[in-house]
């Protein structure tokens, strides 16, 4: 059986080609659809975290500044006790007097 | 409205602006994509994924070719990643009732009728349709951009950001590949 179509018949099928034409509601769908990306990006948003990984990761992380926080105070605390001892301790060497030393007789 | 005042206004977020550029654009949108994926539902979502993108994107553009050329090459881009996704999930999807034993699909697609070749041409301009499918991505491209949307050597060079003669070269080696598929199949037929 011969081909119905010869090959250069074939090749030369797309001349005088017109364009294609979309719907006439294209740019309506385009808008629907770039509303419903913003919705979804918020809904989405929401969606993140609102996931308990998310929220345990933030709880986690609270927990932690704050136990920073606490371990920087108590330490600050204690070096300022050490250092309020060690003032206290270089003047009660020096000027610190007894009271019972002042009933003693000289 | 100028072409500068365009990307302006688009830059800005102007919606009017936008819809000017949808309406002007579309069917330059439409017939590139449609010419690469072959069917009218396919490319008109292709079509809204393209000024989806432009929308998006058109800060990005730095305006050092014409608004046209970027935007057919977001058009190209698109319909070649569109058909790549389709493929990979062909491929995957072995477990789907169309698909045969040798992961080959059992049901022939029907042949696409562009709408815009004239009524005499129909069958011819089918078989050639399905013969484009068989290039090489980038012979597709330079076949597509310059037989189909009527676009000249230099436009073609200009969106595949390459040069006049690796055009020519292009579509030469596509029309000789095209050739052979369609004189392999009229073997067939004989």
């Amino acid at each position: 059986m011969k081909a119905k179509f010869t090959t250069e018949e074939i090749m030369n099928s797309l001349d005088g080609i017109q364009r294609a034409e979309p719907t006439p509601f294209l740019y309506t769908r385009i808008h629907a659809r770039l509303h419903r990306n913003e919705d979804s990006t918020v809904f989405a948003i929401f969606r993140y975290i609102t996931k308990p990984s998310f929220v345990m990761a933030v709880v986690m992380l609270i927990i932690l500044v704050n136990g920073f926080i606490m371990y920087n105070r108590i330490e600050m605390q204690q070096n300022q006790e050490d250092m309020s001892q060690t003032i206290a301790a270089e003047y009660g060497r020096q000027n610190a007097i007894n009271p019972y030393e002042l009933n003693e007789a000289p | 409205m100028t072409e500068q005042e365009l990307i302006y206004r688009l830059k800005e977020g102007d919606g009017v602006a936008f819809r000017h550029l949808v309406e002007t654009r579309q069917s330059l949108v439409f017939n590139t994509v449609l010419g690469f994926l072959q069917s009218t539902e396919d490319a008109e979502d292709v079509t809204q994924d393209v000024f989806i993108k432009v929308f998006e994107s058109i800060q990005q553009f730095k305006a050092e070719s014409a608004l046209s050329t970027w935007i057919y090459r977001v058009a190209v881009t698109t319909a070649l990643e569109y058909i790549r996704r389709k493929k990979r999930k062909k491929r995957f999807g072995f477990l789907s009732p169309i698909l045969g034993e040798n992961n080959e699909p059992t049901l022939e697609l029907p042949d696409f009728h562009h709408p815009g070749i004239q009524l005499d041409n129909k069958e011819k301009a089918a078989i050639l349709f399905k013969a484009i499918k068989e290039l090489p991505e980038n012979q597709q491209i330079a076949f597509i951009l310059n037989k189909i949307e009527g676009l000249s050597y230099q436009e073609v060079a200009e969106i595949m950001k390459t040069s006049l003669s690796a055009v020519e070269s292009l579509l030469h080696r596509a029309r000789i590949n095209l050739r052979e598929f369609l004189k392999k199949r009229n073997n067939l037929n004989e």
